[in-house]
């Protein structure tokens, strides 16, 4: 699990273009759409694409994602409950 | 002081006709041209409605007399047949004899030939024709409909996003109020591509149904293509040939909204600056108007944020309004242009065209559109709004004398 | 009422050089690629504004630009954000960024369309990220031309101007070009310049072979 978050954690950085974060910036805990990391709504739509394409994972609305996107942990956790492919 | 600008000719093509006759007709039957998409081999065919022009390429320079279709795309085969209505409808053959301009507008330019080309590419460096890759610009839909309209002393493309060709109408107004020009046809044309379905299917803005804008319900747009057009006039020669123009195009007004690269603010804060513009330009009352034709989208982001700029403006007392996107699906670049000949024939017709599809208002503003085509209504003043991606808002306030 | 209107600033960026009113401020490596040269940019100017790396080049580029010229002139504290419009020409649209999404749209079996992409393919989107980060909600529009055309934006901007549109504007050509799919062989130019009412500490009369001078020089 620690080893998944430390891969979204750079994923993350990558996809979102977060140039001037690196992985011990990341809180894993922290809401990744409140104030610190300054995302928005496409930066949620390209997390879709990313579960999507890494891991196989389809979600269907940008509701369904934002619950999902709370945190690093809680992508992580739906990651390991999901990834079964 | 700067005089008035005059619409004296209009030319329109889309998913409800061919011409403004047919389109006439669609918008007062309530038929929707919003369907499934048989010009483009997309995966999403079965999935996505779209407002699609009923003629395929061949037969759209069929009507122009066009055989060899290699040089155009279909973005310019559709503004050519538009701007060349509006041109005749105004009735002008030789546009020679006083300053004339063009500015058209288009988002897509010639994607659905690039498309065919890059597909073919990309299997094998030495396939793919490029014939389909040399007319792929902005300007070169512009350059066409230039060429067979015979205008010479100007020429421009406007490009920002989905007010584009509202803003093409707001530039032509402004040379001919400063004296550059004494005649601007403008408006703009976009053509369905695969780019345009796979990119707004990406943002998860497409409804899998036909639009409901305003509705409670609405789950996205649907997208479209055609062409509008819109022929504007000095004061100076709507007096000198004695023609009776369609209206007065009495204000305008752009704002920017600055707050995301494709979502509106959520009180729309850019929508209420660019129609008090507008109607500080035209000198009328909020009362003064009698129909809106909404940018209404049918996105949950659009029509929230458009109706709250909305009853902010008209301080709860909103006229009637309704979108047509309903009718034409989304029709970007070239929707302001379209839905500027819409505005001009519910003037033209004193008919007031329905929001089609709605069933429930949106519960944040209890706000219902016209519902039923409404006949023999007073429509002297229509405001018409196109909002686009940038932040980029649009609203124009037509007049009859 | 006459409205005596100047350019207080200018800014182009071209070659991996940057001038402000013809005077060097910035020399990039010659042989390093844009994104690169851009990031070293962001860096120098310290414009400490993380959504610049999402914006695609067109926006990188023409962001810089404004910025620097903006940080010179100081014009957001002179005008209300109403009365600040934005006008630019460009010539390739976001053919850059097109290219880049038609990339994840291609393949059927890596078929993978990038929503962060696909908001930058319109060339506009530029004069939005200007206005978002200095929430400018004046008049904005761009025109797609071959070549810039000064005369043209010099009558436009007198236009707005008089027409009591705007009080000052953020005017220009932004345009990045590639040729071939792998991004090697690109040409890019930014030349933004400011127009205002008010006077400022440089004042060149607004005429157009003033800007068609700064834009050659």
């Amino acid at each position: 699990m620690e080893n998944l978050i430390e891969e979204l954690k750079a994923e993350i950085i990558e996809v979102l273009n977060l140039e001037e974060m690196d992985i011990t910036n990341i809180d894993p805990d922290e809401p990744l759409f409140g104030d610190k990391f300054g995302l928005s709504s496409i930066d949620a739509l390209e997390l879709i694409v990313l579960l999507e394409r890494k891991y196989n994972i389809k979600i269907e609305s940008a509701e369904e994602g934002k619950k999902i996107f709370h945190t690093v942990r809680t992508m992580a956790d739906y990651i390991m409950q999901h990834s079964n492919k | 002081m700067p005089g008035r600008v005059f619409i004296t000719g209009i030319g329109i093509i889309s998913a409800i006709g061919d011409n403004v006759a047919e389109t006439l007709t669609s918008l007062i039957i309530g038929k929707s041209g919003i369907g499934k998409n048989t010009h483009i081999e997309s995966q999403y065919k079965e999935i996505f409605p779209v407002g699609e022009v009923n003629k395929g390429d061949h037969e759209l320079a069929g009507v122009l007399g066009i055989n060899d279709i290699r040089e155009y795309t279909r973005t310019s085969l559709l503004g050519m047949i538009a701007a060349k209505e509006a041109l005749s409808d105004a009735g002008l053959t030789d546009i020679s004899k006083a300053g004339t301009g063009l500015i058209s507008a288009t988002s897509v330019g010639g994607m659905h030939r690039s498309e065919m080309f890059y597909k073919d590419f990309l299997n094998n460096h030495s396939k793919g024709r490029l014939m389909n890759i040399i007319h792929h610009e902005c300007g070169d839909s512009t350059e066409k409909i230039a060429d067979i309209l015979g205008v010479k002393d100007f020429v421009s493309t406007v490009s920002t996003a989905c007010s584009s060709s509202a803003n093409s109408i707001m530039a032509g107004a402004r040379l001919i109020k400063n004296g550059k020009l004494q005649r601007v046809i403008a408006g703009g044309t976009d053509s369905l591509t695969l780019f345009t379905i796979n990119g707004f299917n990406s943002l998860m803005i497409l409804d899998k149904n036909k639009c409901r804008p305003f509705d409670d319900t609405r789950s996205g747009l649907n997208l479209g293509e055609g062409a509008g057009f819109v022929v504007l006039e000095s004061e100076e020669m709507v007096i000198k040939s004695g023609k009776k123009p369609y209206c007065e195009l009495k204000g305008y007004g752009n704002a920017c909204d600055a707050y995301h690269q494709t979502a509106s603010s959520p009180e729309g804060n850019g929508a209420y600056l660019a129609m008090k513009k507008a109607l500080d330009m035209s000198s009328l009352k909020e009362s003064d108007i009698d129909y809106i034709n909404v940018h209404g989208t049918g996105t949950q982001n659009n029509d929230l944020s458009e109706g709250k700029a909305m009853l902010r403006l008209f301080n709860g007392k909103v006229p009637p309004f309704s979108s047509t996107k309903a009718y034409t699906g989304h029709t970007l670049g070239a929707s302001g242009g379209i839905e500027a000949v819409i505005s001009v024939l519910a003037m033209k017709e004193n008919i007031l065209f329905p929001g089609l599809h709605f069933t429930t208002p949106i519960k944040e503003l209890g706000m219902i559109p016209v519902i039923t085509v409404q006949t023999n209504c007073k429509v002297n003043h229509v405001l018409s709004n196109s909002f686009g991606f940038g932040g980029n808002n649009s609203s124009l306030i037509f007049s009859q004398s | 009422m006459k409205n005596p209107l100047s350019i207080t600033t200018y800014c182009k960026i071209a070659g991996n050089k940057i001038t402000v009113n013809g005077n060097v401020v910035f020399q990039g490596q010659k042989n390093i690629a844009f994104p690169d040269f851009i990031k070293q940019v962001y860096k120098t100017f310290d414009f400490s504004y993380a959504k610049f790396f999402k914006m695609d080049n067109l926006c990188r580029l023409g962001f810089a630009a404004t910025e620097i010229a903006l940080i010179e002139t100081g014009i957001l504290s002179h005008y209300n954000e109403g009365d600040i419009a934005v006008v630019i020409q460009n010539g390739s649209s976001s053919i850059d960024t097109d290219t880049e999404f038609r990339q994840t749209i291609i393949d059927r079996d890596n078929y993978f369309p990038s929503p962060g992409l696909f908001v930058y393919t319109l060339p506009n989107i530029l004069i939005g990220e200007i206005s978002i980060k200095n929430h400018l909600t004046g008049e904005s529009t761009l025109f797609v031309t071959e070549k810039p055309d000064f005369p043209f934006l010099h009558t436009y901007t007198k236009a707005l101007v008089q027409t009591g549109k705007t009080k000052a504007c953020i005017m220009g050509w932004v345009d990045f070009d590639r040729h071939t799919p792998d991004r090697n062989d690109v040409q890019y130019e930014a030349f933004i310049y400011i127009v205002e009412t008010k006077e400022n500490k440089l004042n060149f009369e607004h005429t157009k072979d003033n800007i068609i001078t700064f834009y050659q020089s």
